[in-house]
């Protein structure tokens, strides 16, 4: 973006004054926000800049006080005003520019003081970049015949702005030149004025100003720290990853191919879907997963540490994590492990026949529902354990450890152990051979009634070997 | 009323405005000689130069050596000053007695064309 000139003003005083404006009625216009205001003061004595915002650049005081100033535009700056330390001769000089940025690119000053002559020294910048607008400043004092005039700069500088008290009075005026360049690339610029008529105090200073930067070329990068993202998608090949800090995450897919992350860190992920094969990791730290669905393939782990797990479906191989939470309903197939550390687990189903080790743990919560066919082992070791049923086949274990547990009905070969709590019903119904062993121990607590169904019981220690009062066997008790 | 009688004062700022480079240089206006400070001077930094310091005080606070050099009128160097990080301050007897071709400096005129090298 090239910098160009929008508007340049330049005003002596008459006379001595108390403060020197460039204001509408002298043909200043507002300027627009974000153009660069760059001003120059000379004065018979010290000055301040009235007006807000500007930024100080180099000033030589001496016989006369030269200075400089820049800023990035408000666009409400209708009127510049600079005010002397006393009343005295002034002038102010100022630049309106566009397609230019702060910093200020480079800047430098030269001083003359107290030697008539018709000429600055030169003082030199060097800038940075190309395209740099570079403007100096010729700020004289001290003559009497007349003011200087006729300037002329050297290095291709255009003098563009001239300005003296007036009238002529003698060593109290003031006369300011203004020069611009946009210079080519990078390196040492230098000017020097001259000018008729003899002035003692020769000031001279110099700005240079970069342009803007442009809007094209490479690396793009769509940061949405705390916004929402309505739509988010990676559609291919490696490596990907979705991520959405604070937000909302409406819809996250990631599609095909390996090593898939998808995390929302403390938002809301309403619908994760991880579709196949290798590596997934659905997370879900803080917030709420209402739906996640894991297909297929091995090795996936769904972890809810602090929120709320609605609904997880799982096929094989899956570990779920609920560290604080609550599972709500959870549908396991084979080789399945549910930790639900602290939490409620409200129902939980491990369904499927065929082989394979499924442990469901909830160390501290409530199991409120447990429903399990072969090779299972149900352990809830400070909860309540309303309902437990174990269904069929071989070598189950159903352990209350410090719980209750109002019902268990058990088919054969069952083992059911409640070291601390209560028992309140126990049914071990079904035997084909009457062959199995059915083991009901109640350690310390009451075991108020139990029906053996065709079976031989074979009391353990500590288990009274006859029922109690009100409990009839359906078929007589074989002893040990 | 001139802003300043019998001192010079120019100062370069950082992008922020603030001063980095301040040099200061007194002279008798009757005569127009070097003199030491007359008078206590604060630097914009807020460094005290108490009276009779020097006659050329620098306050650097760029951090790093700032040469100063003292041009003629076509942009040509005549004489070059080391500013050393912080600061330096020379008295008007040490200027006078500074070697050619950097010195001696005696009057306000020595000094005139003095700009910085910030490269």
């Amino acid at each position: 973006m090239a910098v160009a000139v929008v508007q340049r003003l330049a005003k002596g005083s008459a006379g001595a004054v108390a403060s020197l404006s460039l204001a509408p009625g002298d043909g200043w216009a507002t300027p627009t926000a974000g153009n660069i205001l760059i001003v120059f003061g000379n004065s018979d004595s010290t000055i301040t800049m009235t007006t807000s915002g500007f930024t100080a650049g180099p000033s030589v005081i001496d016989g006369n006080g030269a200075y400089s100033w820049y800023k990035t535009a408000a666009g409400t700056e209708s009127t510049i005003t600079i005010t002397p330390g006393g009343s005295a001769r002034t002038t102010i000089s100022a630049i309106e520019i566009s397609g230019a940025a702060l910093p200020i690119d480079a800047s430098n000053s030269s001083t003359i003081a107290g030697s008539n002559g018709v000429v600055t020294t030169a003082a030199s910048v060097t800038t940075t970049a190309a395209g740099d607008f570079i403007a100096a400043a010729a700020l004289l004092h001290s003559y009497s015949v007349s003011s200087p005039s006729s300037p002329s700069w050297t290095n291709s500088f255009t003098q563009q702005l001239a300005s003296s008290s007036t009238p002529v009075a003698g060593s109290v005026d003031v006369t300011t030149f203004v020069a611009e360049l946009i210079a080519g690339a990078a390196g040492s610029y230098s000017t020097v004025c001259s000018w008729t008529t003899n002035a003692g105090d020769r000031q001279h200073i110099i700005l240079a100003f970069k342009e803007a930067a442009g809007g094209t070329a490479f690396t793009r990068t769509v940061d949405d720290p705390a916004g929402l993202t309505d739509s988010t998608s990676a559609v291919s090949t490696f490596a990907r990853t979705v991520t959405d800090a604070a937000g909302f995450t409406d819809a996250a897919a990631a599609v095909s191919a390996f090593a898939r992350t998808q995390t929302d860190v403390s938002g809301l992920t309403d619908s994760v879907t991880a579709a196949s094969v290798f590596t997934r990791a659905p997370t879900d730290s803080i917030g709420l997963t209402d739906a996640v669905a894991v297909a297929s393939g091995p090795t996936r782990t769904v972890d809810d540490s602090v929120g709320l797990t609605d609904s997880l479906a799982l096929a094989r191989s899956a570990t779920v994590n609920d560290g604080a939470g609550l599972t709500d309903g959870l549908a396991l197939a084979r080789s399945a492990t549910v930790n639900d550390s602290a939490g409620l687990t409200d129902s939980v189903s491990v369904e499927l026949a065929a082989a394979g080790t499924r442990q469901v743990d909830d160390t501290i919560g409530l199991t409120d529902s447990l429903s399990v066919s072969s090779t299972q082992t149900l352990t809830d070791s400070l909860g309540m354990v309303d309902a437990v049923t174990l269904a069929m086949s071989a070598a189950r274990a159903a352990t209350d450890a410090l719980g209750i547990t109002d019902a268990v009905s058990v088919d054969r070969a069952a083992t059911v152990a409640d070291s601390a709590g209560l028992t309140d019903s126990v049914s071990v119904s079904l035997n084909s051979g009457g062959s199995h062993v059915v083991t009901i121990t109640d350690s310390i607590g009451l075991t108020s009634a139990f029906r053996i169904a065709q079976t031989t019981y074979r009391p353990s220690s500590g288990v009274t070997a006859r029922p109690y009062a009100g409990v009839t066997p359906r078929y007589p008790l074989v002893p040990d | 009323m001139p802003a300043l009688t019998g001192q010079v004062i120019t100062t370069i700022t950082d992008a922020s405005g603030e001063p980095v480079v301040t040099v200061t240089w007194f002279y008798n206006p009757a005569n127009s000689n070097l003199r030491n400070n007359p008078a206590s001077w604060t630097a914009p930094s807020g460094t005290v130069y108490p009276a009779g310091t020097g006659a050329l005080i620098g306050d650097n606070r760029l951090g790093r050596m700032v040469r100063m050099r003292i041009n003629d009128a076509g942009g040509n160097q005549i004489r070059r000053v080391n500013l050393p990080a912080g600061g330096r301050s020379v008295t008007a007897n040490q200027l006078a007695n500074a070697a050619p071709p950097d010195g001696p400096y005696t009057t306000v005129q020595s000094l005139n064309g003095l700009t910085f090298d910030l490269s």
